[in-house]
């Protein structure tokens, strides 16, 4: 069997078998490959850095387990930058999956940064009704949301005596797996002018775009990728932000990055490869049939 | 020292993520395993995420603590939809349904149109202006809109220039479907880094997996 017959029959398991090995040998040997910001990323990064110190935001967390990978370090990192900041955090979902992760997420980086629940952040908690609860928001939060994920009346929480809906609200980062975008778009961002940015996972970042280029959002973080640029940003703005260790606040993306380059150029390569052999095959059958 | 708990839950977690894996190799007794637990448990899990926070809070507790009976109309017709599946009770369902479709589209049409539609159109139809880079940019939206919007118009037959501004179309769309397709696979690469970062960060000094 010669090569170009041994690449276009190859058994699917040896392309597993490359991929692990660069998926593994990156995260065991770290490469530190270089990771550029995009404007795309900086952007809100920008916005965030833009907010004065104090100023409420809606993060709203609006994925679950399948997507922990690329958007739950994002979570972190923004959470992060947030409490650096000091601005008021009221995170809620819209995926019933969310509420655990959303959790972790929270209790981790308050309490790394000693914050209270009710005076300095409110997670919320999930609700089911997408368009219904962003609608509701722009109402009242308390009246959408009687009781926070811990079941406590929020009412009565000091961070809702001076914010009442999302007009109060200085910004709004949702970070989706889905089409919850467009709904934060639609029924809160656009109609009370309160501007917003994205994170989505990497399926639905392309489509986002048209969204960014309108200046509907102030910007877009996709997958990954995505994630580990704003963990750079954090990082490079805030060296005190913990790296690593038990609570792991930022870096987690970046860690995952030289691994997501290694199979990107197996792949491409992979595919240059697959095409030159089948080019190189058919033209051997068009000789043959000539010859014949 | 790691808590017994979080010790067995890890290498659960660790051993039905290799259960899972398997099935890369063939399908086999162990991913079987693997795939029925997890719909499952996932099953379990959304029916108990659901009823703590819709229908306790919002029918029970509103009965019970609040006394408000109201609840119970949306609670009837939510049960109507659940009829569907008795035959002989199932066109009760689509009273629930048209009460359903009918309020929300005449709730959130106006926010469409008004917040996603008209933006996006007037985004398409801005002004040449800001240089030669978003000029050329500007364009290549205005003809990629415009042919994609030809290539699914059906009434006329797609020949000579119609023909040909719909194959343009197909052009624009196919870019379209490779950008998303890249996000595609970074996405799926993206999963699999995530499992293998738990995987190794388990096994690795002061993981959760460690006996020693």
């Amino acid at each position: 069997m010669d090569f170009v017959t041994l690449i276009l029959n190859l058994d699917r398991k040896i392309i597993f078998a490359f991929v692990a090995v660069l998926v593994a040998w990156p995260l065991i040997w770290p490469l530190a490959l270089p990771i550029e910001t995009t404007p795309e990323v900086r952007s809100i990064f920008a916005a965030i850095e833009a907010l004065p110190n104090g100023s409420d935001i809606i993060i709203a967390a609006d994925y679950d387990p399948s997507s922990k990978p690329e958007l739950q370090p994002f979570t972190y990192s923004l959470l992060a930058h947030c409490f650096e900041k000091d601005l008021k955090v009221h995170l809620l979902t819209l995926w019933p999956g969310g509420p655990a992760l959303i959790q972790q997420a929270i209790e981790d980086v308050a309490a790394q940064y000693n914050k209270t629940s009710g005076t300095d952040y409110c997670f919320l908690g999930y609700k089911p009704g997408n368009a219904a609860v962003v609608g509701g928001l722009t109402n009242s939060i308390t009246g959408t949301y009687p009781t926070d994920f811990y079941n406590k009346q929020t009412a009565t929480m000091p961070l809702y005596q001076r914010v009442q809906s999302v007009k109060d609200v200085k910004y709004i980062v949702d970070i989706a797996a889905g089409a919850t975008v467009e709904v934060w778009i639609a029924f809160a961002s656009a109609p009370e002018k309160v501007p917003m940015s994205a994170a989505c996972t990497a399926v639905s970042a392309a489509g986002y775009y048209a969204y960014y280029t309108a200046g509907q959002l102030d910007g877009i973080s996709g997958g990954m990728k995505g994630s580990a640029e704003y963990d750079v940003l954090l990082m490079n703005n805030y060296p005190t932000v913990k790296v690593g260790g038990a609570t792991r606040i930022a870096g987690n993306a970046v860690k995952g990055m030289d691994a997501q380059s290694a199979v990107h150029l197996f792949i491409v390569l992979s595919i240059i490869l697959a095409n030159i052999c089948y080019f190189i095959a058919n033209k051997r059958q068009r000789d043959e049939r000539r010859g014949a | 020292m790691i808590p017994i708990g979080e010790l067995i839950g890890t290498w659960i977690a660790v051993g039905l993520t290799l259960m899972m894996f398997s099935f890369i190799y063939r399908d086999n007794p162990a991913f079987k395993f693997g795939e029925h637990l997890y719909l499952g448990i996932s099953v379990g899990y959304y029916v108990n995420i659901q009823y703590w926070n819709v229908i306790y809070p919002l029918v029970i507790q509103a009965m019970k603590q609040q006394h408000n009976y109201w609840v119970l109309i949306p609670t009837v017709l939510g049960i109507f939809i659940l009829l569907r599946v008795v035959p002989s009770l199932g066109w009760l369902s689509r009273m629930a349904f048209a009460l359903y479709i009918g309020g929300f589209a005449g709730y959130s049409i106006p926010y469409i149109v008004h917040s996603l539609l008209l933006p996006q159109l007037s985004q398409t139809l801005q002004p040449y202006s800001g240089g030669f880079g978003p000029v050329v940019n500007q364009v290549i939206i205005l003809v990629a809109v415009f042919s994609t919007l030809v290539y699914f118009f059906f009434s006329l037959e797609h020949r000579k220039t119609v023909g040909a501004i719909s194959r343009l179309g197909i052009v624009f769309i196919m870019v379209s479907f490779g950008a998303s397709f890249g996000y595609t696979v970074m996405g799926r690469i993206s999963l699999l880094i995530g499992r293998f970062q738990f995987i190794l960060e388990s096994f690795a000094e002061g993981g959760r997996a460690r006996f020693w």
